[in-house]
């Protein structure tokens, strides 16, 4: 007893000066960074990083470094500021396109093999470089930029639902034969960070890109939408007699709809000829119509619900061959052809040929659960 | 640890010098006696015969001793008196008769009357003592909201008065023992002879049997004397100063120990959760007692994590801190120029110190202390960049943890704890913190009380008992007593009965 | 030196608590990279694999309770000592010490490995093995009660670690286990070969039976361990083919750590932190269950005080862990333990459970010709 004290007593001594420690105080926490092509090949690395002064009101800077691998522009970027850069709270990465088009792999090792780097880091890619977008004026957000994108990527956070893409996903799916990546697209507008776009990911390197109001036909089939809004045209002809005051000269008829729930369900039809389904199912409850429409007309409503699924149909249509253009399988056929080949083995070589032959037909169904508290 | 007596003592020389003149006695207690200004010796002569009556006037009752002067003045000429006579005709029958000097010596200190006729062989003895005692009041250091608040007094005789009315059996025993070769006192085992289990009734008895010790100050010291280990921060017994939680301890099977002259008691075989009940949780819906049973239990881990998990995130793993609590936590830390482990050892010291102030002063200066330290001193403390304020949280918040265990000085131990652990933190980090957790688990696990495992009934393993110690269900389930404390008898009543049901509309 | 061994009635264990040291000596630093090697050989069925194992395992305990049920209340020491005579009994039983203190180191070396990469990087193998050390020694001079007591009282506490795993739960991708019984046999025992290291420790069981009190209760608990065992083995297998892809899990060393690494409350973020700190209560119940059969075969072989046996053999190791400084030898210390372990914990019962029947067999006849 008194011997293990004495153990614990001389141990203790020792231990202070062996491990390193990370004041709070002397640290400045990365939270989000971007990562951009310098000259000679080399990375310039941006980050905001929060560092704690007292009776500072502004708890974040920007810093930035150059350096030939990621840790070493970090390491660079640290000489610039008085406080240890860690990167523990890691919470959005983004590259610019020019990398993404290149191949992401090196950077996803990077964040993959530091055991402090968290799993839940976001990333994301953007437009022209993320320099400019991480030096955002604060006046033009409420808050500071790491915090802002990290909101505007986050699920949950913003009415606009993102795919989430976490490290974890993005590397996981990067490896998965026969499913390919995406990433949001952000970029400036007036001076504001926002998603812009959608990028389409063959592997690791950036094919191509959605506008981002097409995000809710990706989450769908996710299965992952929830109380998302969208906004849908349909032409006034084909619904004229369910229309109380007549067409009023408008061509389009617009509606403003909510997913309530959507799922989607892709099914292999044909093993050898590579016939798929694609069956996705939403219910909506509508919030807003231009005109004044029967809606407690059951032929009536079935007629909308019919000329929404056809514009979803064609959207999806669009998108899928725009998908077989830039041979991105970001749906995921490919896994579920794997899971019924024999072996259940796919090369992504062999998938790379496949994928711009293969067929699907969209099975739209909608249903709209509710229109609110007037009936027309 | 108890030490063996080495041998009784008993071949003290004893001196008889009776018979003798009364003169001769009162010169004899003049020359020999060390403290003969106390002593009153007045001589009567009665039936023509010389009679002295000696005492210590503060030990004993005056008005007692008047009964039996006035029947001693005033005896009946006829009778020759002789002692036994005199004890024939006294009106009291307590009376003994003593012939040696010691005797006479002790039973003087302890408040006898003695009354010796010339030339008699032996003295007449009158238990005559009187004690000044405080009456019984309420308690103090274990103040409960609902139940009897009647605490134990100085006088063991009150006490085992209480006692006895609170559990009215021909069962219980007090068993009688005196410690201390100098000074010595009375000491009492209290048991219930057909539920306590008959080996930890012996270890208790050997133990006291076996204690060598000059004196013991109060039952708090004797318990130390008794306990199994003394080289440990927690105490092995429960310490007591409420009557009823006593006879719920005693009714269920453990022994309680009463020492003359301190007002407190305190029950064995203890476990780490006995000091974690409170009688009060039997008197709430069984409801509400979990919830504060559990909330007690709680608020024990809290009080020693809190802190340190603070210490060991601001020195080595910030990345635990959700990141909004970061940029506060980082901003108050970043006006204190020391280390976050000296911060934090500065200011739970400072806690302490009200706390110990605040004890030691009378009631109402002490309240007004705690305020003026707590609130005064922690703002000033953190504008003068002192500490940070989210840490005057975290501290106040495990300091108040720590009042929630019913038994003082297991929160005592509690507020000891912390400390190591801290310095812990601030040397490893949460490793530092998991290493004295480690610690502290394997320790309680090695400790016993009355040789019975400190840790049941977590280990041992026993289901059954908890609901007797973790939580509380309705009385109807509860028809056996703890099986961790072994008693002789484990059933309190049939279980049949209790769950007899009638049928709706009967 | 008795065959059989006499232990106190204070010093028994009750037979339930075999539920607790089995699946407490099993759950260790194994598990945490396990995975990976499963996967590396049995692909999606990894789960079969296991169970595959798991049966393996059960054979293999149930010819250790035949060999132990010939005996009135013997260990593998005496066992040895009956069947190959003094001499070569000791050298067997030495063999047993010395394999029981390999296990010790790479246990521990593994563990080391986990904490300089996960948190302490620059923390030197001495400190964290005296840390570890301490508190080991402190459980075992409090003899086997204490140590029974830590490994129950320890797995209590770990297990909720398990609730951490909710998070991977809800990020599996269900198309990683599809399609299912593609793997071939041959992979699949290879697979279950790959478990013979996580599997590894219910040979305490050898070591312990004559400390437990009630032993016609003791097959259930033991069985009942083992099952446990490879219900989390599964499940974290399990989980972690969904949770990484097929790429990913063959190149991740701790795929229990990493499956952790984005779980988090509200108020504590980075549970991996905590899951690694807190694995030191999984690896202690390993440690000093080790720790004391090693004690114990000293004094039973060689009548050597259990104390001093502790405290030299604390120091050793203390020692021996500074010769350890790269990962490749910490891998090639796991790899040969593992391999030595599959014929000693696996095989060798099997071998010597005939030959316990054999002897036996022929002793009585022996008996019957005497009289």
């Amino acid at each position: 007893m008194r011997k293990i004290t004495l153990m614990i007593l001389s141990m203790i001594l020792f231990l202070s000066s062996c491990v390193q420690t990370f004041q709070l105080e002397d640290l400045g926490i990365i939270t989000s960074r971007g990562v951009d092509r310098a000259d000679n090949n080399d990375i310039e690395i941006t980050m905001s990083v929060l560092q704690f002064q007292a009776n500072s009101t502004k708890p974040t800077i920007i810093v930035s470094g150059v350096g030939s691998t990621i840790k070493g522009a970090v390491e660079d970027a640290g000489k610039k500021v008085s406080q240890e850069l860690v990167p523990g709270k890691l919470e959005l990465e983004m590259y610019s396109r020019e990398l993404a088009e290149d191949g992401l792999k090196s950077y996803i090792d990077t964040l993959k093999r530091d055991a402090n780097i968290p799993d839940t880091v976001r990333l994301a890619v953007t437009e022209d470089n993320s320099r400019e977008i991480l030096h955002t004026q604060e006046e033009h957000i409420s808050t500071n930029v790491g915090e802002f994108l990290h909101g505007l990527v986050q699920p949950g956070a913003e009415q606009r639902l993102f795919p989430e893409v976490s490290l974890q996903k993005f590397a996981r799916i990067i490896n998965d034969e026969g499913i390919d990546p995406i990433l949001p697209i952000i970029g400036l507008r007036e001076e504001t960070p926002v998603i812009t776009g959608i990028a389409l990911f063959k592997d690791d390197k950036m094919k191509g890109q959605l506008p981002i109001k097409d995000e809710y036909y990706f989450t769908i089939i996710e299965g992952l939408t929830q109380e998302e809004l969208i906004e849908i045209e349909i032409p006034t002809d084909s619904v004229e007699k369910y229309l109380i005051h007549g067409n009023g000269g408008e061509e389009q008829l617009k509606i403003v709809l909510l997913i309530e729930k959507g799922t989607g369900d892709i099914q292999l039809t044909d093993k050898d000829k590579l016939h798929f389904d694609t069956n996705i199912k939403i219910e909506l409850s509508l919030l807003e119509i231009s005109r004044e429409y029967k809606l407690d007309d059951a032929k009536a409503l079935k007629k909308l619900e019919q000329e929404i699924e056809k514009v979803i149909t064609s959207r999806y249509e669009e998108i899928f061959s725009y998908l077989k253009e830039v041979n991105t399988d970001v749906f995921g056929y490919g896994e579920k052809y794997r899971i019924k080949k024999k072996g259940g083995k796919l090369s992504d070589k062999e998938w790379d040929k496949s994928f711009p032959t293969i067929h699907s037909n969209f099975n739209v169904n909608v249903n709209i659960i509710r229109h609110g508290t007037v009936n027309r | 640890m108890w030490r063996r007596k080495k041998t009784e003592k008993t071949n003290q020389s004893e001196t008889n010098i009776f018979p003798l003149k009364v003169d001769a006695l009162e010169k004899f207690f003049k020359e020999k006696f060390n403290y003969h200004d106390d002593l009153k010796f007045t001589k009567y002569t009665v039936n023509k015969k010389k009679v002295a009556v000696f005492y210590i006037d503060y030990l004993i009752e005056g008005n007692k001793l008047g009964q039996i002067i006035e029947p001693l003045v005033d005896l009946n000429p006829e009778i020759d008196l002789t002692n036994k006579n005199l004890l024939n005709e006294l009106p009291y029958s307590s009376g003994t008769s003593t012939n040696t000097i010691e005797d006479i010596h002790k039973k003087l200190i302890i408040g006898f009357v003695f009354i010796y006729i010339e030339m008699e062989k032996a003295v007449l003895a009158y238990p005559f003592s009187m004690k000044e005692t405080r009456s019984v009041e309420k308690a103090e250091t274990e103040s409960l909201v609902l139940g009897s608040k009647i605490a134990f007094s100085e006088s063991i005789l009150i006490n085992m008065n209480v006692i006895r009315w609170q559990i009215n059996s021909t069962d219980l025993v007090f068993e009688k023992f005196t410690v201390g070769t100098q000074a010595p006192r009375e000491v009492r085992i209290v048991y219930m002879k057909s539920i306590a289990n008959e080996d930890d009734v012996n270890t208790m008895r050997q133990r006291i049997q076996e204690l060598d010790v000059d004196q013991i100050e109060g039952t708090i010291v004797l318990k130390q004397y008794l306990e199994d280990s003394q080289m440990n921060l927690f105490p092995q017994f429960d310490e007591t100063e409420l009557p009823d939680r006593l006879a719920y301890n005693v009714t269920r099977g453990k022994i309680g120990v009463l020492v003359d002259g301190s007002p407190t008691s305190f029950t064995a075989p203890a476990t780490l959760f006995s000091f974690l009940e409170s009688t009060e949780d039997l008197y709430m819906r069984w409801q509400a007692g979990s919830f504060l049973r559990i909330l007690r239990f709680l608020a024990m881990i809290f009080s020693i994590l809190v802190t340190p998990t603070y210490v060991a995130a601001a020195t080595y793993q910030y990345a635990i801190i959700p990141s909004q609590l970061l940029i506060s936590i980082g901003q108050s830390r970043a006006a204190v120029p020391f280390p976050p482990i000296f911060e934090a050892l500065l200011l739970e010291f400072l806690i302490e110190l009200l706390r110990e102030a605040g004890a030691r002063l009378p009631t109402k200066v002490g309240q007004t202390m705690g305020i003026v330290g707590g609130i005064v001193i922690g703002q000033a403390a953190v504008e003068a960049g002192l500490t940070s304020n989210i840490l005057i949280i975290v501290v106040a918040m495990s300091a108040l943890s720590s009042f929630t265990t019913p038994s003082y000085l297991f929160g005592t131990t509690i507020r000891l704890i912390r400390f190591p652990l801290i310095i812990l933190a601030g040397l490893l980090g949460l490793a530092g913190i998991v290493f004295g957790l480690c610690w502290l688990i394997i320790h309680v696990l090695r400790l016993t009380s009355l040789g019975r495992p400190y840790l049941v009934p977590i280990y041992p393993l026993r289901l059954a008992d908890f609901n007797k110690v973790f939580f509380r269900t309705p009385f109807s389930f509860v028809s056996k007593r703890a099986k961790s404390y072994r008693p002789k008898d484990l059933l309190r009543f049939n279980k049949k009965d209790a769950k007899q049901k009638r049928d709706i509309d009967e | 030196m008795d065959i059989n061994v006499t232990v106190k009635s204070n010093l028994q264990i009750r037979a339930f608590y075999l539920f607790f040291i089995i699946a407490g000596v099993q759950i260790g630093v194994g598990i945490i990279g396990a995975p990976r090697f499963v996967f590396l050989e049995a692909e999606r069925d990894s789960w079969l694999a296991i169970l595959i194992g798991f049966l393996f395992i059960c054979i293999v305990v149930g010819a250790m309770f035949m060999i132990l049920q010939q005996y009135e209340n013997a260990d593998y020491y005496g066992i040895h000592i009956d069947l190959f005579g003094n001499w070569l009994g000791k050298l067997m039983g030495t063999i047993l010490i010395l394999f029981l203190a390999g296990s010790f180191l790479s246990i521990l070396m593994t563990y080391i490995q986990v904490i300089q990469i996960f948190l302490y990087h620059g923390l030197p193998n001495w400190i964290i093995t005296s840390l570890i050390l301490i508190l080991a020694l402190y459980t075992v001079l409090g003899g086997i009660r204490v140590v029974v007591g830590v490994t129950f009282v320890f797995f209590i506490i770990t297990i909720s670690l398990l609730v951490v795993l909710y998070d991977p739960l809800l990020r599996l991708n269900m198309y990683n286990y599809l399609p299912m019984f593609q793997t071939p046999l041959p992979d699949l025992l290879k697979g279950a070969k790959a478990t013979a290291y996580t599997f590894s420790g219910f040979e305490i069981l050898m070591f312990i039976y004559p400390f437990i009190k009630d032993k016609q209760k003791a097959k259930l608990p033991v069985y009942l361990g083992l099952t446990f065992t490879t219900i989390i083995f599964i499940l974290i297998t399990m989980i972690s083919i969904g949770y990484f892809s097929a790429l990913g899990l063959k190149n991740i060393d701790w795929a229990l750590l990493i499956l952790v690494k984005s779980a988090s409350f509200t108020f504590l973020e980075r549970l991996d932190y905590i899951v690694v700190i807190t694995w030191i209560m999984v690896i202690i119940p390993n440690l000093v269950l080790l720790m004391w059969a090693i004690a114990y075969g000293i004094k039973r072989l060689y009548n050597f005080q259990q104390r001093k046996t502790h405290y030299i053999f604390a120091g050793i190791i203390l020692i021996v862990v500074n010769f350890f400084h790269f990962d490749y030898q910490i891998t090639k210390l796991t790899d040969t333990i593992a391999r030595i372990s599959f014929w000693v914990v696996y095989i060798y019962p099997l071998l010597l459970l005939p030959i316990v029947l054999i002897k036996k067999k022929r002793k009585s006849q022996g008996g019957d010709n005497a009289s």
